[in-house]
């Protein structure tokens, strides 16, 4: 009887599994019955949103964010929990938990890109059906807020793996996603209080902040105050810190130090994109 | 005695989401009760009551004298939980503001809330042992596209001004419809009655 | 005298999505232990289950202590007397294992506390798990979350035991202790024991039946399967390509299975998975138990 002894098993380059995963979990995002109901109710949206598109783009990424970003985290949260049942099998395997969260951390670009398409679609119908410029905002400040949706797109997924990492819960996916939703609505009610840095502070410290808003039913629209440019850099350096945390779980030795720090330094640049977002001319302009 | 089985703590950390949300909301309101807070905290409590029916050991509890149904309406108790968070702050709300449309507030929660455990029994009796990561999945996007969507007819399921009558119909039929699935997907699943009535007729006769 | 039946299964078929696990199966078991093997998806884990009355099954009549499963009544009579080990079962997070039996007491309609408490203690001594009993589900290996489930399973001294790979995982001494318990049972219940273990088969049971895709292959002594085997088996010094199953033991030699053996061939003495390695053939080789 022939017997095998010590034969190799194939080689895999050190650029070739990690990119193999990513494509993985790339398509298991892209293939979640959530992520694909949150896409179908986005473009539903942009279809009726023709009708009213000023109001659209004065909601400045709400959609994606709930639809890519909100329902992104359950989406993510449930890609990695739902390798638990395995977890001896997978953590014995070469590629290690740290290189898989970096994996599923990538695959959360699969909903940035389909908010890079909304935002696309934004562009394409404010040219076909075009919306009366408006002295309140530049077109860069218009563009950082399109594409904050982005951001909130990708940033949703994000949170949903650094929970699914660190919190062993049933429901932690869906608690953490009504939190976001919660702590983004919180944000709103700096709309109600008076145009100071207080305010402004009150409504950008949130994951999701929105720039337009009046003083009741029928009365005009204002843009509030703060910088929409330093706020995108907020949400986005949000954004690295959610998946850096959940790098941390798994990272040991010196490169779990080196992790660490780049925490530290995400969670100053954060706070000072933050101070720079809302310290700009809190002053509320009618758009 | 089969609430012990009940996996506290979701249902109590949806329960604390939801209580942290009603609490601000009545603090909030004013003139008119903040909606779009109040739902969403109804989505917590939702999501708490997903996981009423969990069993893990299920495959052995299947085996047990207690009929399905007993035990689901015995875990169904748990309810109460999320309930009276919810009928305590619309209570609270109602007398912070008059515009409040408690009763109606009443009948939506109490709808949610059957509909849940109405899903999470539907996914039960299809084989799935722990329901509730799906459950509350399904019910929390499908209550947050609604309170987003921008679409008219949404307006008839969360009014935000008017149509509250018509919601309240709409979610107390919803509510009752739920409760019977609840039953029907409790139906223990050994029972089937494929022999003729003759054989049924020699069983009663002790043969 | 002839022996009273508690499991009588006629005609019984099921089906999942066009994959038949049980063939119109006609069964029927009374007190004492039966050996239920078979092949991967030969319809063990199926039958075990119609048995416990989770499962309906597509056709044919299941009868459980002489009662048929038409009424709820019937249903909760004979859950009331039956123990049922899954194959796979997971455990409430948050509970300990005295805290787990306990449950499964009170599902099992033990309303008074202080005897189902009694009860609860004396199956955990049982499966030797009184030590640990204070211990959360998920502290506890994997062998001692099966005696865990093999606890709960015996609640009650029930009359129809029902066991799918009780001594998975289970190491060698509990395995024995185990043994102990389930021979102890057979003596007054109706035992089914489905394995893939054949020594806790040669070992415990006086009936074993074969199951291969939904059907039964073999019914009848564990000794009257075995002796199938006399003549068949033999030791050689290497693999004997007209066996049908050849492994190298741990001595060295090549022990060989088949339909004949060659002339002058040094005999073994045959086992029950050298009866059933024939019995089933070629569907067992491609499971994997010849090398």
């Amino acid at each position: 009887m022939t017997l095998l002894v010590g034969a190799s098993p194939p080689p895999a380059t050190e650029r070739l599994t990690p990119r193999t995963l990513v494509g993985v979990e790339a398509r298991r995002f892209a293939r979640h019955p959530l992520f694909l109901t949150g896409v179908a109710l986005l473009v539903a949206s942009m279809a009726t949103a023709s009708d009213d598109l000023d109001a659209t783009v004065n909601e400045a990424g709400f959609l994606p964010a709930v639809f890519l970003g909100v329902f992104g985290t359950v989406v993510a949260h449930q890609l990695v929990t739902s390798m638990d049942r395995s977890a001896d099998a997978a953590d014995a395997s070469p590629t290690g938990r740290a290189a898989r969260t970096v994996a599923l951390c990538t695959a959360c670009l699969v909903p940035g890109a389909v908010a890079v398409a909304w935002l696309a679609w934004m562009y394409v119908a404010m040219a076909v059906w075009p919306v009366p410029a408006s002295p309140a905002y530049s077109s860069l400040e218009l563009a950082a807020m399109l594409t904050a949706g982005v951001v909130y797109a990708i940033g949703g997924p994000l949170v949903g793996v650094a929970v699914a990492r660190w919190v062993r819960m049933p429901g932690a996916g869906v608690l953490a996603a009504l939190l976001l939703v919660g702590w983004g609505l919180l944000g709103t009610v700096g709309l109600s209080l008076p145009p100071s840095t207080l305010g402004t502070l009150a409504r950008l410290h949130a994951p999701f902040a929105a720039w337009v808003s009046s003083d009741g039913p029928g009365a005009e629209l204002w843009l509030s105050g703060g910088s929409p440019a330093w706020y995108l850099m907020y949400v986005t350096l949000l954004c690295g810190l959610a998946a850096t945390v959940a790098e941390l779980h798994d990272t040991t030795g010196a490169r779990r130090a080196r992790v660490t720090r780049t925490i530290v330094a995400l969670v100053v640049l954060a706070l000072v994109s933050l101070v720079l977002a809302v310290t700009d001319d809190p002053t509320r302009i009618p758009l | 005695m089969t609430l012990r089985g009940v996996d506290l703590v979701p249902l109590l950390a949806g329960c604390a989401l939801g209580s942290v949300i009603l609490a601000g909301c009545v603090v909030a309101a004013d003139d008119s009760p903040p909606l779009t807070f109040v739902r969403l905290a109804l989505v917590a409590l939702a999501a708490a009551a997903a996981w009423i029916l969990d069993d893990p050991a299920a495959a052995a509890v299947d085996a047990v004298p207690r009929t399905r149904l007993r035990r689901t309406l015995a875990r169904s108790v748990a309810l109460a939980v999320p309930l009276s968070v919810w009928v305590v702050a619309v209570v609270a709300l109602d007398l912070r503001s008059t515009a409040t449309p408690a009763g109606a507030l009443l009948v939506e929660g109490a709808g949610i809330l059957t509909i849940t455990v109405a899903l999470a029994a539907m996914l039960r009796f299809a084989g799935r042992d722990e329901p509730g990561d799906v459950a509350a999945t399904v019910v929390c996007a499908a209550m947050v596209a609604l309170i987003v969507f921008p679409h008219p007819w949404s307006a008839h399921v969360f009014p935000v001004e008017d149509g509250w009558t018509g919601s309240s119909v709409l979610w107390s039929a919803l509510g009752a419809a739920a409760a019977a699935v609840v039953v029907a997907a409790s139906r223990d699943p050994a029972r089937r009655d494929r022999r003729p009535i003759a054989a049924h007729r020699e069983e009663a006769r002790g043969l | 005298m002839s022996t009273p039946t508690t499991i009588s299964l006629a005609g019984v078929a099921k089906r999942y999505r066009g994959t038949t696990a049980l063939d119109g199966v006609d069964l029927s078991f009374g007190p004492g232990i039966t050996g239920l093997l078979g092949p991967n998806g030969a319809g063990k884990t199926t039958l075990l289950r119609i048995a416990a009355t989770v499962l309906a099954p597509d056709a044919g009549d299941v009868r459980l202590l002489g009662r048929t499963l038409r009424s709820t009544e019937a249903l909760h009579d004979v859950r009331c007397r039956l123990g049922y080990l899954p194959q796979e079962m997971g455990f409430p997070r948050t509970f300990t294992g005295f805290g787990f039996v306990d449950y499964m007491a009170v599902l099992k309609e033990w309303t008074q506390r202080a005897p189902r408490h009694d009860e609860v203690r004396r199956v955990l001594a049982l499966v030797d798990l009184d030590g640990l009993a204070t211990k959360r589900v998920r502290t506890l290996s994997g062998g001692q979350r099966r005696r865990l489930a093999l606890a709960q399973a015996l609640l009650g001294e029930p009359s129809l035991l029902l066991l799918d790979e009780p001594t998975t995982g289970v190491d060698p001494e509990q395995r024995v202790a185990l043994r102990q318990v389930l021979s102890r049972a057979g003596e007054r219940s109706t035992v089914l024991l489905s394995t893939h273990q054949t020594e806790d088969v040669e070992a415990l049971c006086d009936r074993v039946v074969v199951l291969d895709r939904g059907r039964v292959r073999f019914d009848g002594a564990v000794t009257d399967l075995v002796a199938t085997a006399t003549g068949k088996v033999w030791l050689a010094d290497g693999p004997d390509p007209s066996a049908r199953a050849s492994w190298r033991t741990g001595t060295g030699r090549h022990r060989n299975v088949g339909e004949g053996a060659p002339a002058g061939a040094e005999a073994a003495e045959p086992t029950l998975e050298d009866a059933y390695l024939l019995l089933l053939g070629d569907r067992a080789r491609a499971e994997g138990v010849a090398a």
